[in-house]
């Protein structure tokens, strides 16, 4: 497990400026007593899928809006393609943004649309009509350059956005939210779309999003911002498998949590007592700033779960504890059993339903739960409020 | 869906606004449409024989001017009110809500006062004892009075500062509507702030600027009290002449007469101004 994420996640450091597109380093932007931007440092490098993800109002759109120009940083350096952006304003930025709102120009037809930025910097116009041409060919729009933004679907609009942008081939392409305001099929024809349309020009793109799936299916790496900051960037594999802290578990996917005490460490193999009302000794597996005695928060994704009415059916796991199925909610291709454990915790795990190795579980019914002891991560417990 | 219109979209709605418009205001148009074709009397009546001569009369050299120099200030009032208007609207429109409405406000607090009141406030301003010489002179930047009141120059002026609120009023609906976003996507797009103005600001707020233009220039060209008081009898425009025949002269045919070549006038110029502001909308369009 630990190889197979390490070859798909690009070396965070030892890499030359060279590949570097964008080079963030202690932007700081203040709104009033709001820090949006607290000391954010990243690197985005050529040609690579980044998101920037977050809870709203945890600064990602104002490190997008800094990006693009629109807002200058009260502090921090900003490089993009190797050149400082300092007192550069977004006309003259090698970036193009495609907005959440679209922002297309309501007096101007889908073609004057897509073809306003390189009328801007005055492009022949035969090398207009190609380019316009080509970039809505990319975007499935081709035919629809003497229509109206208003008479397009959702969908359109937001191809058109794209398309506009796209056609000045941006050394960089910053997307706000390109997806949020399709509906559900859509959203996820237009994912797959943008990666294949990434892989066709090849610039960078940097995306900002609050859809934690949408991030994780498109990026080659996610920076999660909480709070103004960047609390982790890694690709999407190592911030599902091995999140920075709670936020970052709790934030991405399920997190199934046990608060306990860990009383000892040998060779990075400790032993943890719940504090349920009837403690269990579990095994778990500590990161190196765990090696003393401490109170400390499990968590466990869904999927590293074993769900069983009796222990005899579990397989053999280090660790067992006990619960009652609370609810049952019936999904068609999985259902989500919620588990209660103790008084205050409640556990969530999916079953697949395909598999008919079990016969469901109801409500009321008391089972086993089951994990592996290298499962999950281990946190220091959060210093009480 | 005829159900739906009936019962949300009833045509009753309309009868007020059309009885007290068809009552005091078209039934009086066609009086005064009668009128241009009457005969004054000797004392000053009308008598009902039918005439053209009141229109004849005014093909003379004369009105001609009056007609011209009442478009000229119009029109000059107009481009005034525009350059003025449109950076203050955009500004408004941009502030925070709040702020929004103490400008507006202040853009309406002249309205408070009577509009001749505020005219005597302009002559006291202006004439040779007024605030402007009295001012120049202590400072020592003139040695004698400038002669400001009684010229086109305080005309221009005094039309300017009544009608520059039917400028600012649209001007500022029109970018109120305006989305933030698409400056921002301009200047995404590579525009200057001059091509973000051209290129965008500048064709969506057009229906405001058309509207606006049409409030000021129409009551501008009938315009009779500024010109009166503060142009003296120098500056004659259409709206004294009219205001002449009726009262001074007591000439009533001939006063509806001007009144009905002023209105054709206007509806001319009008649909000009509107048919070639589409026709410029579909140059931009093909191009």
């Amino acid at each position: 497990m630990t190889e197979s994420f390490s070859s798909s996640s690009l070396p965070a450091t030892g890499l030359s400026s060279e590949r570097c597109s964008i080079e963030a380093s202690q932007l700081v932007k203040r709104y009033g007593n709001v820090l949006a931007a607290d000391h954010v440092s990243f690197r985005v490098y050529r040609g690579e899928f980044f998101s920037l993800l977050g809870p709203s109002g945890a600064g990602k759109t104002s490190i997008l809006r800094i990006l693009a120009g629109f807002e200058t940083a009260d502090a921090g350096t900003l490089l993009i393609e190797g050149q400082s952006m300092d007192n550069v304003p977004p006309n003259l930025r090698p970036v193009n943004l495609v907005f959440q709102s679209y922002a297309l120009f309501p007096h101007l037809r889908v073609g004057q649309n897509v073809s306003f930025g390189l009328e801007m910097i005055r492009v022949s116009r035969s090398e207009i009509q190609a380019r316009v041409r080509g970039a809505l060919e990319m975007v499935k729009l081709l035919g629809k350059e003497e229509r109206w933004p208003h008479e397009l679907s959702g969908g359109e609009q937001q191809r058109v956005a794209l398309a506009r942008a796209l056609v000045n081939r941006p050394a960089v392409l910053l997307l706000d939210e390109p997806l949020s305001a399709l509906d559900q099929q859509l959203r996820q024809e237009m994912q797959i779309e943008l990666q294949a349309i990434q892989e066709q020009v090849g610039s960078t793109f940097v995306c900002v999003t609050h859809h934690q799936h949408e991030a994780m299916i498109m990026s080659d790496r996610i920076g999660v911002m909480h709070q103004g900051r960047m609390v982790q960037i890694g690709t999407p594999r190592e911030i599902y498998e091995r999140p920075a802290n709670l936020f970052v578990a709790r934030f991405i996917g399920i997190s199934n949590e046990m608060p306990g005490r860990i009383e000892t460490v040998t060779n990075g193999v400790g032993v943890m007592a719940s504090e349920l009302e009837r403690p269990v000794v579990i095994q778990v597996t500590c990161p190196e700033n765990i090696s003393r005695p401490q109170r400390v928060i499990l968590s466990l994704r869904p999927e590293q779960l074993f769900l069983s009415s009796d222990e005899s059916h579990l397989p053999a796991v280090a660790n067992v504890v006990g619960g009652r199925v609370d609810r049952v909610l019936y999904g068609g291709r999985e259902t989500e059993y919620v588990i209660r454990l103790s008084e205050t915790v409640l556990w969530k795990v999916q079953l697949n339903n395909l598999e008919r190795i079990h016969k469901p579980f109801v409500s009321g019914e008391s089972v086993r739960i089951g994990w592996h002891a290298g499962a999950g991560t281990i946190f220091p417990s959060e210093p009480p409020e | 869906m005829p159900g739906w219109s009936n019962t949300h979209h009833p045509r009753w709605l309309l009868l007020p606004a059309l009885l007290w418009m068809g009552l005091l205001f078209v039934v009086p148009l066609f009086i005064v449409l009668a009128v241009s074709f009457a005969t004054r009397g000797t004392y000053g009546g009308i008598i009902w024989h039918f005439t053209l001569s009141n229109y004849i009369d005014l093909i003379h050299p004369l009105y001609g001017r009056i007609l011209g120099q009442s478009l000229f200030f119009a029109t000059m009032t107009t481009i005034l009110c525009l350059l003025i208007g449109f950076p203050f609207a955009y500004y408004i429109a941009r502030a925070p809500r709040r702020q929004q409405s103490v400008w507006l406000m202040l853009v309406l607090v002249p309205f408070w006062t009577n509009f001749l009141v505020r005219t005597y406030a302009w002559m006291l301003i202006l004439r040779t004892e007024g605030l402007v010489n009295t001012f120049l002179l202590n400072w020592g930047v003139i040695d004698q009075p400038v002669q400001l009141l009684y010229t086109p120059f305080a005309v221009l002026l005094g039309l300017v500062y009544g009608y520059l609120p039917f400028m600012i009023l649209p001007l500022y609906v029109a970018c109120e509507r305006l989305d933030p976003m698409l400056i921002d996507a301009a200047s995404d797009l590579y525009a200057s702030r001059v091509a973000v103005f051209r290129r965008v600001i500048l064709p969506l707020a057009k229906p405001g600027v058309i509207a606006g233009s049409i409030l000021v220039f129409i009551p501008t060209v009938g315009a009779f009290i500024t010109p009166d008081l503060l142009g003296g009898a120098r500056t004659m425009m259409i709206g004294n002449l009219i205001q002449h025949e009726y009262l001074v002269v007591r000439d009533w045919p001939l006063g509806s007469a001007v009144s009905f070549v002023l209105i054709g006038v206007v509806i001319i110029l009008l649909t000009t101004y509107a048919t070639g502001g589409r026709h410029l909308r579909l140059e931009e369009v093909t191009k």
